[in-house]
């Protein structure tokens, strides 16, 4: 064995393994973004909704994994995204579908700097966690008592976008179509959030999230970096609501509470928070065991919670870290031979 | 002495509710002098750290460093502007490798200076401050754990690792939290002559609290004795060792007879 270099952030091992990961994660993405060849429309539907619960899923986790902030009240940013590209779309606001983007994920962000500036100097922790799911569920009465909104119909018959781009038009309005969109959309989030999970950025929040009286006394401004994780996240969340409604084509109430917010934290718990892709494999586990048991109803609920149990009290690290786990004892016992 | 001292304070007074931990302390410590504040477990040493780093706020008083005014200046400006400190136990990202822990506060050194080292865009660290980390790391004898994680190595190495996150900031004062609290006396040693060896080398101010006097007497210039919130001695170490007040509130005569 040589040197093992310094990797920080992925884990170092043997060339095969280096190469291992993204060869898979190209064939994947390549394959997700054939998908409407190869499945039905029903699960092409899943692994939409999948792919935007991941995005969600990763927004929360730079949070609490990276940065150790928790947020139990997710939902609100991604209602945020979600209702304002619906409004955007059915009342036709005369906005590229790009700009609405850029506009939902600018207005999660400026939330999320509003609540930190106010919050975070004196709240981190469970204070943080509640005032949270408060503000997502005075959200959710705001919305509920706009018109303009839906009140608590949700705003429905949402319309897919056509993307102007002067020379050539990117017509999005059959669901396939969307669909490809979405894929390519989900990948260069999920490239931005890697980015600044391994930059020197990145660095920064783990250091705030490992010990942030040491931070402080290494030079890092702790509240900050706190709000820098706080705005990506908050950015992150709606930009996979604003994701959404195009693809759901109605935005509802039901992703505007507390129960909401809980998904990107089992999503992440389950797949690992420890790791950049927990929270990935977390929802698509997580949609899997709901696909497969949607026609027995109450069953999903009791199989995610009892592997929900076995995780947190066996495999805290959740199935990315279990897998890690694994590796290590194989890759050890084929050192030996 | 004209000159500006390095590290001042002034009528430094903390209290925890009603209780006043800190009562009117004064003291001024001079570039590249190093002072050692001593006193019984209780007498406000480490709140009077804490005072000075900006953990903690005063409730009346001033702090300066370098002839400026930090009393209501954030503990990360205070490190940036020189003030390195090391804590009563250890404390170092357990999360991260020690070359990581360096890593993490080499970028921050030069964000706080406004250089930059390498592209913004890069994920892994620029070889210039790999190269920095693990020197720092065999300056402290250290080196061969540069890819161990902090939170598996030992007390004392944890000790050594914390020194180097302080030194890797290029502090013109070091503030340590008992030093070699809990080492073996063959560890503390060592780390006394490291603390010799970085003085000499970079010409950095020292202020320390200690429970060892052996360390103290090979280290300190000059020592402050601390009781119930209030200095009742200070000046250079034969004059403290041989103050009797300091006998009587510290040292013991024991303590006396051994070093005198």
């Amino acid at each position: 064995m040589g040197q093992r270099t310094l990797n920080i952030g992925a884990t170092t091992g043997t060339p095969i393994t280096v190469w291992l990961g993204p060869v898979a994660l190209t064939i994947l993405v390549v394959l997700l973004y054939f998908a409407p060849h190869l499945v039905n429309p029903g699960i092409l539907f899943v692994v939409g909704m999948t792919l935007i619960q991941s995005v969600f899923a990763l927004s929360w986790n730079l949070l609490f994994g990276y940065t150790g902030l928790p947020s139990f009240g997710h939902a609100g940013f991604y209602a945020i995204g979600a209702y304002f590209t619906g409004a955007a779309l059915r009342y036709d606001f005369q906005l590229h579908f790009l700009v609405t983007l850029v506009i939902a994920g600018l207005l999660g962000a400026l939330v999320a700097l509003a609540i930190g500036v106010v919050a975070l100097k004196r709240l981190t922790g469970i204070f943080l966690a509640v005032l949270t799911v408060a503000l997502t569920e005075a959200l959710g009465k705001i919305i509920g008592f706009s018109p303009a909104l839906g009140e608590q119909d949700g705003l429905g018959n949402i319309p897919r976008p056509i993307m102007d781009f002067g020379l050539f038009t990117v017509d999005l309005t059959h669901g396939d179509d969307y669909y490809r969109f979405l894929v390519v959309a989900v990948v260069a989030i999920v490239a931005g959030l890697w980015w600044v999970v391994h930059s020197r950025l990145g660095r920064a929040f783990r250091a705030v999230r490992d010990d942030a009286d040491r931070a402080r006394f290494v030079g890092i401004d702790v509240l900050r970096y706190r709000v820098y994780s706080f705005m990506i996240s908050g950015g992150t969340a709606a930009l996979a609501g604003a994701l959404s409604a195009p693809l759901t084509r109605i935005v509802t109430l039901d992703q505007v509470n507390w129960l909401a917010s809980t998904q990107p934290i089992l999503n992440s718990l389950l797949g690992g928070f420890t790791s950049f892709w927990g929270p990935i494999v977390g929802s698509v586990a997580f949609s899997t065991i709901n696909y497969w048991t949607r026609s027995f109803p109450g069953l999903s609920e009791m199989m995610v919670g009892g592997i929900l149990v076995v995780v947190i009290l066996v495999a805290p690290t959740g199935i990315v870290g279990m897998l890690g786990k694994l590796r290590d004892r194989f890759t050890k016992k084929g050192d030996k031979a | 002495m004209t000159a500006t001292p390095l590290l001042e304070a002034r009528d430094l007074c903390v209290s925890y509710g009603a209780f006043d931990v800190i009562k009117s302390v004064s003291f001024s410590v001079p570039e590249q002098e190093a002072m050692a504040i001593i006193g019984p477990n209780g007498a406000g040493k480490t709140t009077l750290f804490k005072a000075l780093t900006g953990e903690i706020s005063c409730k009346s008083g001033t702090v300066a460093f370098r002839g400026s005014d930090v009393t209501g200046m954030p503990a990360h400006k205070r490190t940036a502007v020189g003030m390195g400190r090391t804590f009563q136990v250890s404390r170092v990202f357990l999360d991260m490798t020690a070359t990581e822990n360096l890593i993490v506060a080499l970028e921050s050194r030069h964000r706080n200076k406004r250089e930059r080292v390498g592209g913004w865009w890069r994920t892994s660290p620029a070889d210039q401050l790999r190269n920095e980390a693990e020197d720092l790391l065999d300056q402290l004898n250290i080196g061969y754990l540069r890819n161990e994680v902090a939170a598996t190595i030992s007390h004392g190495d944890k000790k050594r690792l914390e020194l180097a996150l302080a030194l890797a900031l290029e502090p013109t004062i070091l503030m340590l939290d008992e030093p070699t609290a809990g080492m073996a006396p063959a560890d503390r040693m060592q780390i006394v002559e490291m603390i010799l060896d970085i003085r000499k080398q970079k010409g950095v101010a020292v202020v320390m609290t200690e429970h060892d006097m052996d360390v103290i007497f090979a280290i300190a210039d000059s020592v402050m004795v601390m009781n119930y919130g209030e200095v009742i001695a200070s000046g250079t170490v034969d004059e403290v060792r041989n103050s009797p007040t300091v006998r009587k509130v510290y040292l013991g005569e024991d303590m006396y007879n051994a070093a005198g």
